[in-house]
């Protein structure tokens, strides 16, 4: 019914000669929920890192809204309209919650050092609206309270959604979440849960990786497995639990 | 308002005090590079250098009017912190460093050969042109538009580089071309410096711009607080001071200089106003949430 | 010709990589750029002078001494300059070591006067034929003794325990604490290691150039560190290599007319490299990690 968000063609990423991604071949259709499940070390991550540019791909297409973005600079990935957060949160540590939130509007703003030295009415404005939607932004996941905190003095779980808050800043169409739910009580999980829930509703596809099968299942409307670089199955999280392939390399190593 | 100074200062304290009033705005270029954006620079001094020569050689022999020899030596001086931030800038931490001091010691020995700059023998003969209310009013402008850079759109991007390169590119930020911007920026205000600086000595020489005075700027702004415009000044302030203050001492001055600048790292390791935040200090009290913690910096 | 200039370049050098190997080794364990190296370069040319004048002692018993002085003198520098200052930012040890730096040329200028001295005439110079090429005995001098202490630290790195704890402390600080290596006895370690071979390489400079000054390790020990960096920071062949490269490069700059450009040589070779290998010639390259 709807239409290709995001394609990977064949994708492969080398380092030396060890193969992370191995002829990885994904369509995601917009406005749906995917996760990206695998054992530890599957090469989940670094497909984000292809997607946002972080490395270019040794070989095979990466398209978004039907535009190949191979080789493109991060920062005009996210500029199209992906967005990320990170396995190993990285935040502005000492920068303020506000603050943090306010860089992930940057690409949307374009007041330059002449703007900041000059403070135009332009720019003034431009600066009260960045305000405006990086509090909005923080409202969705419920962290308006601590504006004013540094990022580092957040407890754990609401750094992750600090990162989420950030990431949605920037008026993405794509969000990729990795590992969003990791280290958090489940309370803190079912919280996340809805707030995953109202970003989709806004009309925005959602790719994530995540550990939690009991999150992974609730949550996605398709799931793609990952083993050594490899793509080992894909489909509904129905179809996903019974597949004999999956059981066998998580149960290989770990019980998920 | 120069002659008010003289009422009450000798020409001795003038001259230190101008001279400061340089210091000042050249370490807070540095401190835009190196304590906002993170960047490492260890080759300041030299950028205070073109600044120098080439306000100089304006007034010398063009014979133009001050204000357009302190324009052009800032120009000049940015011109370069681009074409050296170009291929450097993405080096990371130390070796940014490294090749910033690289730069500093090519651009003196360069200074050294040139016709133009009176190589070895110096460049004499320089109207003295800088007056201590011209650089209080420079000083002046020169924290304004710090404070302005920092608290705006584009100030985030240089901390959120400092912070976390990988996620300020992921957030969209173009860091080769802030980074970029912030070092022409920041060689800009060393440019205006030296171009100051010329037209107070009157005399220039290379020796007197080498890697050695790059590192008192760069003590300057680490020893005052990294990052920290207030820390920036104060930093410079105590450290500019000192030597005179030490005088009584004679001899010993550079001994206890040196000394004094191990001292402080100890037992400040932030510098003296890292970690503080002035407007926090000012507001109401609040319950301390502020951190103790040695992380963060530069690198 | 041309081998007559590299003979004396390879001299050169080599007293370079003597003191590059501190920068170094010093770096590859905590990364700091040590820049109070030079002068402890430079004392430890003093103190060689001060054994073959005062004390009358010959070129061994005097080297021997300058390198103990300078292990003393690394390893308190290190346990009360930098120590402390190991958890904080990065830019702190390093304005400590500048600190230092200012603080020990002024003191050596205060006891011994701001112009050079000569080095005390310890023998007869003669000159040895060896084809079209001349080699002075000093040279050789200098040859064999950089070459003992390079392959001596090569023994002890390779071989000797404490030795290998200085390998895996560089190869993971973290790691090799975790693994009960006493980092703080490691590092001392590798401060009085580099403290004494900068120290001979001040003594065999002063003997090479027949001159000793308080100033004489700014420029040195800014070369060395270019040589360091230029071999890849943090590897101790990559230190050799550099200050061999660099040593080379600057006496066939002198000898092809660029005399006046002589400091800047090295820090354009430096920039060159540092351009197209990131992390030197030796160095490993940085995996960029998400």
């Amino acid at each position: 019914m709807s239409k290709t968000i995001l394609e990977m063609d064949n994708v492969t990423i080398r380092f030396g000669g060890l193969t992370a991604v191995d002829s990885v071949d994904m369509k995601i259709e917009e406005g749906t929920i995917r996760a990206l499940i695998g054992p530890n070390g599957a090469g989940k991550s670094t497909i984000f890192n292809l997607i946002t540019g972080i490395y270019p791909p040794t070989g095979g297409e990466i398209r978004f809204c039907d535009t190949p973005i191979n080789g493109f600079k991060p920062h005009l990935i996210t500029e199209m309209g992906i967005a990320r957060t990170f396995q190993n949160i990285r935040l502005f540590s000492e920068m303020t919650v506000l603050d943090n939130v306010k860089i992930g509007r940057h690409c949307r703003t374009k007041a330059g050092f002449l703007g900041a030295l000059l403070r135009g009415p332009g720019v003034k404005s431009e600066e009260r609206a960045i305000t405006e939607e990086s509090m909005e932004a923080l409202k969705l996941l419920e962290l308006d309270h601590k504006s004013d905190e540094l990022a580092k003095n957040l407890p754990y779980g609401e750094q992750r959604r600090l990162e989420i808050a950030r990431a949605m800043a920037s008026n993405p169409k794509l969000i990729l979440l990795d590992e969003p739910a990791a280290g958090m009580n489940p309370q803190e999980k079912q919280t996340l849960m809805s707030m995953i829930r109202k970003i989709q509703d806004k009309g925005l596809t959602i790719f994530l990786v995540e550990h939690d099968m009991k999150f992974v299942m609730n949550l996605s409307d398709r799931i793609m497995v990952l083993d050594y670089g490899r793509k080992i199955a894909a489909g509904s999280p129905a179809e996903i639990k019974s597949n004999p392939a999956v059981i066998a390399a998580y149960l290989g190593k770990e019980v998920g | 308002m120069d002659s008010i100074f003289s009422m009450f200062l000798n020409d001795y304290y003038i001259q230190v005090l101008t001279m400061l009033g340089i210091y000042l705005i050249a370490a807070l270029g540095l401190n835009l590079i190196t304590g906002v954006t993170g960047q490492l620079s260890f080759g300041h001094a030299a950028f205070l250098s073109i600044g120098a020569y080439t306000s100089a050689i304006i007034s010398l022999k063009l014979q133009l009017p001050f204000v357009v020899a302190l324009l052009a030596a800032g120009l000049m001086t940015a011109i370069w912190g681009i074409l050296l931030g170009y291929p450097t800038l993405r080096l990371s931490g130390d070796y940014l460093g490294i090749a910033t001091l690289g730069f500093g010691e090519i651009v003196r020995v360069v200074f050294l050969n040139m016709k133009i700059t009176g190589g070895a023998l110096g460049l004499a003969g320089i109207p003295r042109s800088t007056s201590l209310t011209m650089v209080i009013i420079l000083v002046f402008f020169t924290i304004l538009s710090m404070f302005r850079l920092e608290n705006s759109r584009f100030g985030r991007s240089l901390i959120a580089i400092r912070e976390d390169e990988i996620a300020a590119e992921s957030m969209g930020i173009n860091i080769t071309k802030t980074k970029i911007t912030a070092f022409a920026l920041g060689t800009f205000f060393a440019g205006v410096g030296g171009g100051l600086y010329a037209h107070l000595i009157q005399y220039l020489n290379p020796q007197d711009f080498g890697f050695v005075k790059s590192f008192d700027f760069l003590a300057f702004i680490v020893l005052g607080g990294l990052g920290s415009i207030p820390g920036a000044i104060l930093g410079t302030t105590v450290l500019t001071l000192a030597p005179e203050f030490l005088r009584f001492v004679a001899d010993y001055r550079m001994m206890i200089y040196g000394l004094l600048m191990v001292f402080m790292m100890i037992v400040r390791p932030r510098g003296l106003l890292g970690g503080v935040k002035l407007s926090r200090l000012f507001a109401k009290k609040k319950v301390q949430t502020s951190d103790t913690s040695a992380s963060g910096g530069a690198n | 010709m041309l081998s007559q200039q590299i003979l004396n370049g390879i001299t050169l050098g080599a007293t370079y990589a003597l003191i590059a190997l501190g920068y170094t080794m010093v770096y590859g364990i905590i990364q700091l750029i040590n820049f109070a190296h030079g002068e402890i370069y430079m004392v430890g040319a003093f103190v060689g002078v001060f054994m073959i004048t005062v004390f009358q002692q010959g070129l061994v018993i005097s080297l021997a001494a300058a390198m103990l002085a300078c292990v003393i003198m690394g390893v308190t520098i290190e346990r009360f300059a930098y120590r402390p200052l190991r958890r904080s930012t990065r830019l702190a040890p390093l304005i400590s070591a500048i600190g230092l730096s200012i603080f020990l040329q002024t003191l050596m200028t205060k006891i011994k006067g701001p112009q050079p001295i000569p080095f005390p005439h310890v023998m007869e110079d003669a000159l040895y034929k060896l084809g079209p090429i001349e080699i002075s005995k000093v040279q050789i001098i200098i040859l064999v003794v950089a070459s003992l202490l390079m392959a001596g630290l090569h023994f002890i790195v390779k071989y000797v325990k404490i030795g290998k704890a200085m390998r895996a402390a560089s190869e993971d600080y973290d790691t090799s604490a975790l693994m009960g290596i006493n980092v703080n006895r490691v590092i001392s370690f590798t401060f009085a290691i580099g403290s004494s071979l900068a120290a001979a390489g001040g003594v065999l400079v002063g003997l090479y150039f027949n001159s000793v000054s308080p100033f004489m390790g700014v420029s040195a020990g800014l070369k060395a560190f270019c040589a360091a960096v230029l071999g890849g920071i943090g590897s101790i062949p990559g230190a050799m290599l550099g200050g061999l490269f660099i040593g080379v490069a600057e006496t066939l700059g002198i000898a092809g007319g660029f005399d006046t450009y002589k400091d800047a040589i090295a820090f354009t070779l430096l920039i060159i490299v540092l351009l197209f290998r990131p992390t030197g010639l030796l160095g490993r390259p940085i995996q960029k990690k998400v």
